[in-house]
């Protein structure tokens, strides 16, 4: 007997009990869809992540005080105290290969207008900011050279920041607002930044004036630098660990007392994690797969039961053990493939349904070949034993079976 | 008793020294107790006896659907009682066709679909499937039938699709166990008739029944008592039936 035969049997047993073939496929459509939305939406996450990180701009890289392995530098941020302020503020004219330097001290402090407040995060930084970061503004401008040296009392607000205080996106530029009741005058609104790090709860000052007013710090928690114009990241790497070295006197052998990460490190470091969440919602989802399998064996087991004088009248007839095997085999692979099927278009529709309320979701082609294959390895796996049951039968036995 | 080479040349099925021994656990029955019968090529045998003496037991050894506990089975001079589980499944499709006394249809598969299961097993090709089981349910006068389910048929009329079904394979051989045992006399005399038209036609029939009028169409009757044959004679006024020609 060929597979056709085969199929074609196995579509005639089916279709005769369609209702309860549908109701043991629902198990593995359910199991299937899961995967397939919680890998998109996992997948999506990612695909966000990487757009927002790349937002930051490519030639950006960050020294922060402390030891840390590359990658791992957020753990280590102002965790030590081996970066002097005074030594960031002589980076630019000292090391050519650097052209932006934006060392950054924050604390968290209260901040109010009118009767609408929150606890912020306040970073003071030269006003280099502006380009290292790419900044771009919602409203107004950044504070300059001249805030920075008079030591005004001027901010730019974080996106977040702005939507709280001005609920109703109302103009910021020139209002005033109070961070641990001083007055301070806002220059510009930042633009949405999105995504991971709360980078847009945050309100940006001129570092003297952060110094004077909020925190007297001589030690910065991070100090973000861009490479000049055809210095590639590494060169200018190398460049700036040299010169730090030398300021702090580290002999040859000595480890660094401060950390480097390029954009590229943390882009790893956010993929490596978002992966681990998208395999977690895989394995999650996964499960209901396998209890979708289950659930086929378990029909299938009743149907041989069922079926046993007809697999008697087979036997009689001609059927060898294989026969019947691949007869019961092709059934349950037939249902956990329709299954896998109906799943997969529910999956994509519950992936647009996602979109369609603002979240990321993306269905990749391998996660839903992954998907279809475990449906149809499941049907192989979960009617193997049915089958192999169905085929040892005793012919006699089998047809006198009532 | 002649060696297997020579007798295979005239008989279809020899049974040597046959033996079937149950062992429930609690207790042995010998169902057959060493059994010698040859059934030549073109025979219409009918086993008979009462309830228990072993006829079934001894139709399934001959249809290798069970296996003696000791003797030799002949088969068109094959020793079938060695023969590998799939090997036998070969032998029942290529060369034997079975008739139950509860006819044994597939539910839910229309008559046409039943016909055509032993060809599937025999690996013949779709088309070829319908066209062989349209001439059986033809022979049978069964035609118009063709698309009907068992539960849409008589009973009559489902032992005849059985019997397509078991000459629809060209067997050579039909094994029918009380084919009529549970039809009215007018339909079982219509598979009578049906079952010595394809005697005549060279077929090997041997059948199970309890009524000596059944047995009478026959040309040979084979008693049983005790897992023994107690008699073997052949028929001597034998009923011949017209072929019924009907839908
Ligand atoms: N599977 C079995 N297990 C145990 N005993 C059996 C089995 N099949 C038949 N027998 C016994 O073997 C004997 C012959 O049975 P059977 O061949 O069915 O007789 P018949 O068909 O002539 O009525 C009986 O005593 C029956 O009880
Ligand atoms: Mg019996």
């Amino acid at each position: 007997m060929n597979l056709v035969e085969g199929l074609r049997i196995a579509l005639t047993a089916l279709a005769a009990n369609t209702m309860r073939s549908v109701l043991t496929t629902l198990g593995v459509v359910i199991g299937v869809a899961a995967v397939i939305a919680m890998v998109a939406l996992g997948t999506g996450a990612q695909r966000d992540i990487q757009a927002n990180i790349a937002k930051l701009g490519s030639n950006l890289l960050f020294v922060a005080p402390g030891q840390a392995e590359r990658g791992q530098i957020w753990r280590a941020f102002g965790s030590a105290e081996t970066l002097p302020v005074s030594e960031a503020m002589r980076i630019r004219a000292e090391v050519p290969e650097v052209a932006g330097v934006a060392p950054e001290l924050n604390r968290n402090a209260q901040v109010k207008y009118g009767s609408l407040n929150g606890d912020f995060r306040i970073v003071g930084t030269l006003p280099d900011y502006n380009f290292v970061r790419s900044a771009k503004f919602e409203q107004g401008k950044f504070f300059t050279r001249l805030d920075e040296e008079g030591r005004r009392r001027v901010c730019v607000l974080g996106y977040a920041v702005w939507e709280r205080l001005f609920p109703n996106g109302g103009w910021a530029v020139g209002k005033r607002i109070k961070i641990k009741s001083i007055p301070f005058t806002v220059l510009g609104v930042l633009t949405e930044r999105g995504g991971y790090g709360r980078e847009d709860e945050v309100i940006v000052m001129p570092l003297s004036t952060y110094r004077q007013r909020l925190d007297n710090s001589r030690y910065v928690r991070l100090i973000a630098v861009t490479a000049r114009e055809g210095v590639d990241n590494a060169a200018a790497e190398a460049a700036l660990r040299k010169w730090l070295r030398r300021q702090h006197r580290l002999r040859p052998g000595e480890p660094d007392d401060f950390s480097f990460a390029s954009q590229q490190d943390i882009l790893n470091t956010v993929q490596e994690s978002s992966r681990i969440f998208t395999l977690l919602l895989a394995g999650i989802a996964s499960i209901s797969l396998v209890v979708g399998g289950i659930g086929i064996m378990n029909i299938m087991l009743v149907t041989v039961t069922e079926r046993t004088r007809e697999i008697g009248i087979r036997k009689a007839l001609g059927a060898r053990r294989r026969d019947i095997q691949l007869q019961f085999l092709t059934e349950s692979v037939v249902l956990s493939v329709f299954g896998g099927g109906l799943g997969v278009a529910l999956g994509v529709w519950l992936a647009n349904l996602v979109k369609s309320f603002g979240l990321n979701a993306y269905v990749s082609t391998s996660s839903v070949l992954l998907a279809f294959g475990c449906a149809a390895g499941i049907g192989i796996f979960f009617g193997y034993y049915p089958a192999s049951q169905a085929g040892k039968l005793d012919p006699i036995q089998a047809l006198r079976y009532e | 008793m002649s060696e297997s080479p020579v007798t295979a040349a005239r008989a279809t099925l020899e049974l040597r020294g046959i033996s079937k021994i149950y062992d429930t656990g609690a207790e042995r029955v010998a169902a057959l107790g060493g059994i010698d019968l040859t059934v030549q090529r073109g025979e219409f045998v009918s086993v008979m006896g009462p309830s228990g003496s072993g006829k079934s037991t001894l139709m399934n050894i001959l249809g290798c659907l069970d296996r003696p506990t000791d003797g030799q089975y002949f088969l068109d001079g094959e020793d079938v009682a060695t023969f590998e589980d799939d090997a036998l499944a070969r032998v029942r499709n290529r060369k034997i066709g079975f008739v139950f006394q509860s006819y044994n249809l597939l539910p839910r598969t229309t008559a046409l679909q039943n016909v055509t299961v032993p060809l599937k097993y025999a690996g013949v090709a779709h088309d070829e499937q319908l066209r062989r089981a349209s001439a059986a349910l033809a022979l049978v006068g069964l035609s118009d039938r063709a698309h009907h389910k068992p539960n849409e048929m008589s009973g009559g009329q489902q032992q005849r699709v059985a019997v397509a079904r078991a000459l629809v394979n060209n067997a050579a051989i039909i094994l029918a166990d009380e084919p009529t045992g549970n039809l009215d006399t007018r339909t079982s005399e219509e598979i009578m008739g049906l079952l010595q038209q394809l005697n005549d036609q060279g077929v090997t029939i041997a059948m199970v029944t309890h009524e000596e009028d059944i047995a009478r169409h026959c040309r040979r009757i084979v008693r049983f008592r005790d897992g023994h044959i107690e008699h073997d004679e052949p028929v001597g006024d034998r009923r011949i039936l017209a072929p019924r020609r009907e839908g």
